[in-house]
């Protein structure tokens, strides 16, 4: 079967994977971050700036599935004219080298919005502590999405020769 | 470096130089009031405290009117995204102050923005009862029935209300004819319908599956209809408050209209409410170059209020007054200078009670103030410890750089955060910040070829390529070896500190045998990593090897020097040892500032190369491609400062902090003016 699906398809199928993974990762963590906020500024218009970066942190998952999405489509050729054309094998491991960021991008980037969202609650009572937990905590959960990044990035550079 | 030194001081005056005193206090912004009711003197003579916190009501009542004025008046002042993000404050002068308050007619002006909230919102509440009328009404509009008509006969009830659709479902029919067999085809339909020739029913309006109808039958047959009705899913909708002038519901000159006459009745006023409301925005308005004037007043009653409140810092006998405070070293000259003013007052200077910690106040220069901004946001040192502020601001600049890598990247930022420092006076430390981050993006940016992404290849700019050290798209390992290694030096660099704080305290144990052992070790591994990647000699694994193994042997066996139990100080040594791989998961947590980098670059770049295909496209490619550039470009910037920002932030204080630092101290705030919404000259 896979020969039918060629591996151009395959590593398209990485690309939006990355893509759209870790972009509903964000889309749904930006989603828990902004409706807390919403109810916080009811209350209190004053902390919009302060909760604004809690609402976007979340919003990076997307960005870096993006970015490998982007690398994907560079390594393709696919802006230069002639469209690469890729042998089964190696359109697997394109699919398999976009797994990490779109996965762990996913995954994190709900829970940072959760973690956001517990931020903002606790922002609205302690402003002063807004950087110091709050962001920290958030930032902790985007780590491995960052690493998540990085496998993908190395695996792409390093791991495909095509 | 370092952090101010604090004395502490103790003021004794007559009761009857209170105000003054405190007054004076206020304006000079020098002493921090400490805690006397925690005093042993307090404990000692608890009778010397004052009975109740001192407050002044009417001067509370005015600042609350004030705030409900501001606030009004604030809803009708212009401001965009940027105006909520930050907020501006007045800048004048203390002259200028002291005309405010003689010239403002306080009273009169609060009345007015009293009575025109007060008839704003009467206004609105009879628009909002307006709009659920005309809701109400909306459907009967086509009822060709005086609404008057619905009470005036007496042995007949009018009743409008609601049937489900599915009840009637060929549209059109009269149901009026219900009661006449000849109009319905429907066999099951009339079979349910009881005939009736006292029964009137007629369809008015069908919408969102509900028929609206009136019926009408005589009064005496009311149980038998209303039970019949009520088979039938009839839901009555009761408009008979339309026809009665003296109904709250009522809308004006209303009564004997049909209802479209009622609505058009309705709207007209809805119209002439909101004609007024304007009128009453533009009055608003008016009232706004008052605003600042208010604020100033805020303000000024606030610390009038502050000052009042702080005779309750104090011990009052009958006579006597006694507050205890910090002042800075270098102000006691000043202070003293001050309280010669005072007939009465004595002061001296005191000792900090046992356990009693002073306050700190940051003292750092140049560069590196504006860095204080990052460790107030995590606690302030307390007063033996070291400010750990140019400590880790430098690497803050390179990590920054190193998150954005980008020269126009860094350009931009810096350029905006020049702005910002011009046009807004909060927030200077922020923006100092990110001025300072888009000068190390700048420099990263250069020495790595990031100009807008791959601007560098784009644009024809080829001495801008001799800056370039190495490329991170194309050579990333170079990039992923440089944040380990600054990563590494960071966190070594942490346990030097420690160690030349345990030398400062004297705890040479400390020092000795657990910050010296684990850079041993960790210094020794690194090396033996290094010859078996082949990158320095071979010949010297082996005395890595014993280095490290020596000096994790006292570590196990010294890590816990306070029990006498070999067996517990070997286990607790051990699991220190087990604690140390965290060092190895604080270096790799430096390779997010590959991945921030190449994020930024990466997306500029897809940026760019979109914007190139867009620009493909006949007669608008052009201003497609612009338009992706700018809104592109700008919005990448600002998310990718954000995530700069905050990873930055992370590493200092989850990576380097807790190497050294507790931030357990509280901040040196001197007793003064403090303002919401002005900054006094």
């Amino acid at each position: 079967m896979t020969e039918m699906i060629g591996g151009n398809a395959l590593a398209y199928a990485g690309a939006a994977l990355a893509a759209f993974l870790a972009g509903s990762g964000s889309a749904i963590g930006i989603r828990y971050a902004a409706s807390t906020a919403s109810g916080v500024l009811t209350e209190d218009p004053e902390k919009f700036g302060l909760l604004f970066v809690l609402v976007v942190l979340p919003g990076t998952q997307g960005l870096y599935g993006f970015f490998s999405a982007f690398l994907v489509m560079l390594k393709l050729n696919l802006f230069g004219g002639e469209v690469l054309s890729l042998t089964t094998s190696q359109g697997w491991q394109v699919l398999f080298s976009c797994l990490p960021i779109g996965i762990a991008g996913l995954v994190s980037g709900i829970h940072q919005g959760k973690v956001c969202s517990a931020g903002i609650q606790m922002t609205a009572k302690r402003p002063e502590m807004a950087f110091k937990a709050a962001v920290v905590y958030a930032v902790m959960v985007e780590t491995y999405a960052l690493l998540g990044l990085v496998v993908t990035l190395f695996l792409l550079f390093f791991g495909i020769k095509l | 470096m370092g952090l101010t030194r604090i004395q502490k001081v103790s003021l004794l005056c007559h009761r009857e130089e209170r105000e003054g005193l405190l007054k004076g206090l206020q304006e000079l912004r020098i002493l921090q009031f400490s805690k006397i009711k925690e005093s042993p003197i307090a404990k000692i003579y608890p009778d010397l405290l004052p009975p109740r916190a001192a407050t002044d009501d009417r001067l509370e009542k005015r600042i609350t009117e004030l705030e409900a004025a501001i606030t009004f008046l604030t809803s009708y002042e212009e401001k965009g995204l940027i105006g909520d993000l930050v907020v501006s404050k007045v800048l004048l002068s203390r002259e200028a102050e002291k005309e405010v308050i003689a010239e403002v007619d306080l009273e009169s002006v609060m009345e007015k923005a009293r009575s025109l909230e007060k008839r704003q919102r009467e206004l609105k509440s009879r628009r909002d009862l307006l709009h659920s009328q005309q809701e109400t009404l909306f459907p009967w509009k086509e009822m060709d029935l005086p609404l008057k008509n619905l009470t005036l006969l007496k042995k007949v009830i009018f009743w409008t209300g609601t049937l489900p659709e599915r009840q009637i479902p060929n549209k059109g029919s009269p149901i009026s004819n219900l009661n006449s067999e000849t109009n319905l085809n429907d066999q099951s339909f009339k079979s349910q319908i009881p005939i009736k020739p006292t029964f009137h029913l007629q369809e008015v309006n069908r919408v969102g599956g509900k028929v609206f109808v009136w019926a009408a039958f005589p009064r005496s047959e009311r149980e038998e209809m209303e039970e019949f009705l009520k088979e039938w899913g009839f839901e009555r909708v009761p408009l008979e408050g339309f026809a009665d002038p003296d109904s709250p519901f009522a809308p004006p000159s209303s009564g004997q209209g049909r209802p479209q006459e009622v609505l058009d009745q309705i709207g007209w006023e809805i119209e002439e409410l909101q004609k007024e409301e304007r009128t009453l925005e533009e009055e608003g308005k008016k009232l706004l170059i008052l605003l600042p004037k208010l604020k100033v007043l805020y303000d000024y009653y606030t610390n009038l209020l502050k000052q009042w409140k702080a005779q309750s810092e104090g011990l009052v006998t009958q006579r006597t007054f006694l507050i205890e405070g910090w002042v800075r070293k270098g102000d006691l000259k000043r202070l003293d200078k001050f309280l010669e003013g005072f007939e009465s007052v004595s002061w001296m200077e005191v000792d900090p009670y046992p356990g009693e910690r002073p306050p700190v106040e940051l003292r750092n220069r140049g560069l590196f103030k504006p860095f204080e901004l990052v460790t107030e946001l995590y606690g302030m040192p307390h007063h033996r410890e070291l400010d750990p502020t140019p400590l880790f601001a430098p690497f803050f600049a390179i990590f920054f750089g190193l998150c954005l890598t980008d020269a126009g990247y860094g350009i931009l930022l810096a350029f905006f955060a020049y702005l910002l420092l011009k046009k807004i006076q909060g927030g200077r430390r922020l923006f100092q910040l990110l001025l300072i981050g888009g000068g190390s993006a700048v420099v990263m940016g250069a020495l790595t070829g990031g100009w807008f992404g791959d601007g560098l290849d784009r644009l024809p700019i080829p001495f801008l390529k001799r800056f370039i050290l190495f490329r991170p798209m194309e050579d990333p390992i170079t990039f992923f070896y440089i944040a380990f290694g600054l990563g590494y030096f960071q966190v070594l660099f942490g346990i030097f500190v420690k160690l030349y704080e345990n030398i400062r305290e004297r705890d040479y144990g400390e020092g000795l045998l657990v910050q010296v052992p684990w850079i041993l070790l960790l210094n020794s591994l690194l090396l033996w990593l290094l010859s078996a990647l082949g990158l320095i000699p071979e010949g010297i694994t082996p005395w890595a090897l014993f280095l490290a193994l020596t000096s994790a042997l006292i570590i196990l066996l010294f890590s816990d020097r306070t029990s006498r139990n070999p067996l517990v100080r070997i286990a607790l040594g051990a699991f220190a040892l087990y604690r140390g791989t965290s060092y190895l998961g604080d270096v790799i947590s430096y390779v997010r500032l590959v991945a921030l980098g190449m994020v930024t670059g990466g997306l500029a770049m897809a940026l760019n190369v979109f914007a190139g295909l867009a620009f493909q496209i006949p007669f608008i490619g052009f201003f497609i491609a612009f338009f992706i550039l700018i809104v592109g470009h700008l919005f990448n910037l600002a998310l990718n400062t954000l995530g700069a920002f905050v990873h930055t932030l992370r590493l200092q204080y989850v990576e380097f902090f807790p190497k050294f630092y507790q931030g357990s101290g509280r901040p040196f705030k001197p007793f003064g003016r403090e303002s919401k919404y002005t900054y006094l000259q």
